[in-house]
């Protein structure tokens, strides 16, 4: 196991995207609302180690990645989209209730 | 807390909204996360405005599952996070992130997986009520 670190993460640094320095970046939980500061875990690629990689803690700040700007546009694209016409097999129930109980239409 | 967003459409004016539930459960034992099949909790909070159960088709839902106590500006900060951290596997897929269970089912394929996934996530972050919990 390697030492884990806190240390800051400068900009080039994305959640989902591979560093150019080959460093995957995985958040794991937010440290600061404001701020928006996240913990985060990086795989970086190294073939003389078994599992072909090492993990190291950060902080990443993400002042310019938006999170609820980007849901807000998901929210706005998926009201527009085009739906497939075919019936799903689920359907919603009498009362108000949640993913739980959702009956299956008969085939 | 159990929290639930559900695309849903009509079948018979085809028109769609998302719909939002929240159950809470009250003291748990730590480490043992109340799952929603066998534990849902008690519905304190719905939002069926965009479209009145029942008889909908499901498109797509988000099962969170917390403890009560977790705040709701922690929870919006890992849902408006969640596209960037759940990569598609089985269907519903399935994963703990944090102190989150998390559930996502993309019933009727149309919006593609990634978008839905943050738009649903998007209502809950958007529309909870700041009291809950």
């Amino acid at each position: 196991m390697n030492p884990r670190t806190r240390r800051p993460l400068d900009s080039s640094f994305r959640p989902g995207y591979t560093h150019p320095a080959g460093s995957e970046v995985i958040l794991l939980e937010p440290l600061d609302q404001e701020r928006r500061v996240w913990m985060v875990e990086l795989r970086v690629p190294d073939a003389s180690l078994e599992g072909g990689a090492w993990y190291d803690h950060a902080e990443l700040s993400l002042n310019e990645l938006d999170f609820r700007a980007e849901v807000e546009e998901d929210m706005r694209v998926a009201e527009g989209a085009e739906l497939p016409k075919e019936r799903p097999h689920l359907e919603d129930t009498t009362v108000a209730r949640g993913s739980h109980e959702l009956p299956r239409k008969a085939a | 807390m159990y929290i639930s967003a559900q695309r849903v459409r009509s079948p018979s004016t085809g028109q769609h909204g998302v719909n939002l539930f929240a159950y809470l459960h009250g003291p748990a034992v730590a480490g043992q996360l109340p799952l929603p099949e066998q534990n849902p909790g008690t519905l304190v909070w719905f939002d069926t405005s965009r479209l009145a159960p029942p008889g909908n088709d499901v498109l797509s839902y988000l099962d969170v599952v917390t403890y009560d106590g977790v705040p709701l500006d922690e929870i919006r900060q890992y849902l408006a996070a969640l596209k960037h951290t759940m990569a598609p596997g089985a269907n519903p897929t399935v994963m703990q992130w944090g102190p989150l269970w998390i559930r996502y089912g993309l019933v009727l394929p149309g919006i593609p997986w990634s978008t839905e996934l943050g738009a649903l996530a998007g209502h809950l972050v958007m529309r909870l009520p700041p009291g809950l919990g």
